[in-house]
């Protein structure tokens, strides 16, 4: 209970701080905006069964360098992201460095933004193997770290969680529409307005083990990040339904992204480029 | 001719009989003994133990009133036989802060408790008139800004807090503002450090506790207060001879004014402003010589609700309805019985509800605790040379826990972002015991020895995790002189594992007692040699041997065949040592305190080298000085605290399934927030009535408007930190009425 009451307290100091940090909508040197993956054969399923391949693709962009991006590719099996370990494969037994690195020059996509070339990863048919039952059922991950880099040195270093589960029913990649001000298609820097997406998919229900085997059936909740290259946002992550309020900027041309994620791996992008 | 008019006139003179009562003016008290004078007339009576007079043969006709008692000021009224006044309210040359304070003396049976009485933590600048943050002025107490007392470098949760001795689960409502028992139902509180005696445990850094007290039962009393954040009342007196009872509540609005500052923050909106209440009820029977009932009543709730409508920095995800609500109560029937003069049996159960609700959006944290718990204690003094003390101390809780949260990854104090933690959803239904018995013994070689010796022993079973444990104690005193007294104490101590430490779902089934051996000695000086005025310097050093701390593992284990995540394990461990100074100073109608602590406070674990904990604050000085003249104190605190440690940010990966950073920690704990700084102003001024006393305050925290850093925020890809600081100057005012 005492830490209960730390926590509050670091949580309300943390939500009336008054920050001048740069703002993480903002597209402006590298950034990386989502890692998908689909089933190969199946893209929308964004769970796995042992020995399945899945397709990764990663969206980065570098609006004001518009350098080449690469990006290099380790797999492994998770050494405990969410338990406190790094994610990194290097010191993970079965670290699989064979997958050939990835390029994308973003000075030839529109707005600097973009999907690096997908690549395959195959999950070992051992990831579930001495795991218990409820960890079987919620999921094992397989991780995909990748660190992409750009000719300046800018570089970060991000993964992608291949959940591998023995759930019949399989997570799906959420949908995403176009990307719409006011409610309508736009092809000119808009003015202030709302930005939102034609359509999503809806949340998904699913099931969740407890370590005593209870079964909980729950609801995904969809969150849409957006990113821009100009102007300001009122807020980074709308829930679905909800819009964010733009303000423009100067430079008179704008690269709008929105990923939607389900908070279980699903993931797709939208990317709007005016004029 | 000239007899007959004289005749006449001694006839008009008709003697006239006064009666009435002296009475302390503000306060009502009765004033026995004193002498009251009709002049000119030179005639006098001296008040009965209702502070009642009875003058005969006052002639008719004008005369005056005059009582000049010491410590009084004097009391000069003209008045008429025909309708003479009945009640003499006679002023005090100098009042206290309260005037209703209770006056007792400290009862501790070792060194390593410090006990502080009404009249000490309600007088102690700086303090707010509450018994738990005047403890927070005592040597080896940390500076926090929470809710929180952190003692001699042990972390937060090392500290347990009781009331009756009996276990509570927090002690203050939030943020520290004030502690969850109306402070003048308070008769003391104890506050006990490294080498703490046997009737105590499960804390492994030491604990504090509120006694309550017994309520007046000389007349009626009353005392009501409002301030800018929180108002109160309090009523007390007898019901019969035998009977007496006391009832106090208190709510605060504090919320509706931090909602009027944030009033123009962005993204962030109170729904329910923050309030907290409580209510203390106390009813106390004599029922004869050798028995003594009371029964208590304590209650307390902590009630928030926000909407963020702008997310957080570093979790962008984060955002919603946040709602926390924090309560308990308490009632708690004791039985006292002596035997004789020189045994009796103390028995106490305190049964009560603990609920904590904490809900973001559709992830919740709902805790219902239903406890028992009970004391019971035999003493005995079997000769001059010879006491014992032995009772059992005993914790049953029957939970219902039901939870969807992520188990976010959290190590040297800095926190991965909520939304990245790996999902447990569970209900839990579990029932705890914590069972424990205990034996003091006083020993003195002969009657006249200067050494005390006291072998202790506590046997405890904690339920949970199966753990019968031996914890040996004790403390060794020698009287080199009537004002020297030199001090030696040692003692195993265990605490149980949190609820989520052991839980198997959140936490490591396998997870063993955390345990510490506490070592300290000292001695006390009295230079006042029978003085009112002069020093006294308390002194001593301590050592504590922290060993299977619970820390954070990433390991994965096999449990029941299968691999799963060990969550926490055992392999923490501690060195604590210091040395803590106390020096207090009275002369006339000044008080001067330093209390001064110095101390080092590491932890180590696997991989991790031997580094400072989060509480290792080297220097804590706090200076507090009072002076009272007439209706007037004037009061003042100086704090200076070296900066709390922190784990720097040395980089970040992006975890692109849930659009945060998790950052990557240097060297753990190994750069410091800047030094803490305040001084505090006070000014209270007393308005005393004929039957009741008003009481103003102005109060300024951080007169100085010192920038104290209370902890480093990142930006969303850790690439960026700025420190959140503590209270800016902070003038509040309010007053209090009693009768």
């Amino acid at each position: 209970m005492k830490t209960l009451c730390l926590l509050i307290t670091i949580f309300l100091l943390n939500s009336c701080g008054e920050d001048t940090f740069k703002k993480a909508f903002k597209l402006q040197s590298l950034r990386v905006l989502a890692v998908t993956a689909g089933k190969n054969g199946a893209l929308t399923q964004a769970e796995f069964d042992p020995g399945d391949t899945a397709v990764v693709t990663v969206y980065v962009s570098d609006v004001e360098f518009a350098q080449t991006v690469t990006g290099v590719i380790e797999t492994c099996s998770d050494p405990g992201v969410s338990y406190g370990k790094e994610a990194s494969c290097e010191n993970v037994a079965d670290r699989n460095t064979s997958i050939a690195n990835i390029t994308l020059n973003t000075a030839s996509v529109s707005g600097r933004t973009g999907a690096m070339p997908s690549f395959n990863v195959t999950i070992p048919n051992t990831v579930l193997l001495g795991r218990s039952t409820a960890d079987q059922f919620n999921g094992v991950n397989y991780l995909v770290t990748i660190r992409v880099s750009t000719p300046d040195g800018q570089a970060i270093r991000t993964f992608k969680r291949l959940t591998v589960t023995t759930r019949t029913t399989k997570n799906t990649n959420p949908t995403l529409g176009t990307i719409l001000f006011n409610g309508n298609a736009f092809t000119s820097y808009p003015g202030e307005g709302d930005l939102s997406l034609s359509t999503t998919s809806t949340e998904e229900s699913y099931q969740f083990q407890s370590a005593g085997g209870e079964i909980t059936n729950l609801t995904e909740q969809l969150n849409i990040a957006w990113y821009i290259s100009d102007g300001e946002l009122s807020l980074p992550v709308t829930k679905r339904g909800e819009v964010t309020r733009f303000k423009p900027g100067e430079k008179g041309t704008l690269t709008v992204v929105a990923v939607i994620r389900d908070g279980r791996g699903g993931m797709e992008v939208a990317v709007k480029r005016v004029p | 001719m000239w007899f007959i008019l004289l005749l006449t006139g001694m006839l008009s003179v008709e003697a006239k009989t006064l009666e009435g009562q002296l009475i302390e003016k503000g306060t009502r008290k009765k004033l026995s003994d004193v002498k009251v004078f009709v002049l000119p007339h030179k005639l006098s009576a001296l008040t009965d133990v209702d502070g009642k007079f009875v003058i005969n043969d006052v002639p008719e006709g004008e005369f005056q009133w005059v009582v000049n008692q010491s410590g009084y000021i004097k009391y000069e009224q003209t008045d008429n036989t025909a309708n003479p006044i009945s009640q003499i309210y006679l002023e005090k040359i100098a009042y206290k802060i309260y005037e209703t304070t209770v006056t007792s003396k400290a009862k501790k049976r070792d060194d390593a408790t410090q006990t502080l009485t009404q009249e000490d933590f309600l007088m102690m600048p700086g303090a707010g008139y509450d018994p738990v943050k005047a403890v927070q002025n005592l040597t080896g107490v940390a500076q926090t800004q929470g809710a929180q007392i952190v003692i001699q470098g042990s972390a937060p949760d090392d500290t347990g807090y009781m009331v009756n001795q009996h276990q509570i689960p927090l002690v203050f409502h939030f943020g520290g503002l004030s502690s969850v028992v109306m402070p003048n139902a308070v008769e003391s509180v104890d506050y006990l450090s490294a080498g703490y005696g046997p009737e105590y445990g499960r804390a492994i850094g030491g604990l504090v506790g509120l006694n309550t007290r017994s309520p007046k039962t000389d007349r009626l009393h009353g005392l009501a207060y409002l301030d800018i954040f929180n108002s109160g009342a309090m009523v007390e007196g007898p019901i019969n001879s035998k009977q007496s009872f006391l009832f106090a509540a208190r709510k605060s609005y504090i919320g509706t004014v931090l909602a009027k500052v944030l009033e123009d923050e962005e993204g962030f909106n109170f729904t329910v402003a923050p309030t907290f209440s409580d209510v203390t009820g106390i009813y106390e029977y004599k029922i004869n010589e050798n028995n003594r009932f009371k029964f208590d009543v304590l209650g307390s709730q902590d009630e928030m609700k926000f909407l963020i409508s702008k997310p957080v920095s570093n979790d962008p995800n984060l955002r919603g309805d946040f709602y926390n609500r924090t309560e308990f109560f308490r009632l708690i029937p004791r039985f006292v019985h002596d035997f004789d003069a020189k045994s009796s049996l103390d028995t106490s159960v305190a049964t009560g509800m603990d609920r904590i609700i904490v809900r973001l959006n559709n992830q919740y944290l709902d805790i219902k605790a239903k406890r028992i718990t009970t004391r019971a204690e035999y003493r005995r003094e079997v000769s001059p040379r010879y006491k014992f003390f032995t009772g059992i101390d005993t914790q049953s809780s029957w939970n219902e826990v039901e939870v969807n949260l992520p188990k976010v990854y959290n190590n040297g104090g800095v926190s991965d972002p909520f939304s990245s933690g790996s999902r447990a959803v569970t209900k839990i239904e579990s029932n705890h015991g914590l069972y424990a018995a205990y034996i003091r013994n006083e020993i003195k070689p002969s009657e006249e020895s200067k050494w005390t010796f006291s072998p202790n022993l506590r046997l405890e079973t904690f339920e949970k995790t199966k753990d019968n444990l031996v914890s040996p104690r004790g403390n060794v005193r020698y009287a080199l002189s009537e004002s020297l007294n030199l001090r030696l104490a040692s003692g195993l101590y265990y605490q149980p594992a949190q609820p989520q430490e052991s839980d198997k779902n959140f936490g490591n089934e396998d997870i063993k007692p955390p345990k510490a051996i506490h070592v300290s000695t000292g001695f006390s000086k009295d230079f006042k040699g029978g003085s009112s005025d002069g020093f006294l310097w308390n002194s001593g050093v301590f050592y504590k041997k922290l060993d299977d701390l619970i820390i954070p593992s990433s390991k994965l284990v096999s449990r029941n065949g299968s691999l799963t995540a060990e969550n926490y394990s055992n392999a923490g461990e501690g060195r604590i040592y210091g040395l803590e100074n106390q020096v207090k100073y009275h002369y006339h109608d000044y008080t001067l305190t330093l209390a001064y602590t110095i101390l080092k406070s590491t932890r180590e674990e696997p991989g991790v080298s031997r580094h400072s904990s989060q509480y290792d604050q080297t220097h804590n000085v706090n200076l507090i000085g009072a002076y009272e003249r007439g209706k007037w104190t004037y009061s003042t605190r100086f704090r200076y605290v070296t900066g709390n440690p922190y784990t720097p940010v040395s980089g970040a990966t992006y975890d692109a399934d849930n659009n945060v950073y998790i950052p990557i920690r240097g060297p753990i704990y190994s750069t410091r927030l800047n030094d803490f700084i305040q001084l505090d102003l006070r000014v209270d001024r007393k308005f005393v009535f004929d039957k009741w006393l008003l009481f103003a305050y102005l109060d300024i925290q951080n007169a100085t408007n010192h920038k104290n850093e209370q902890q480093i925020n990142y930006s969303y890809d850790y690439s960026q930190t700025q420190a959140t600081t503590g209270l800016p100057i902070l003038p509040t005012f309010g007053f209090r009425g009693e009768f």
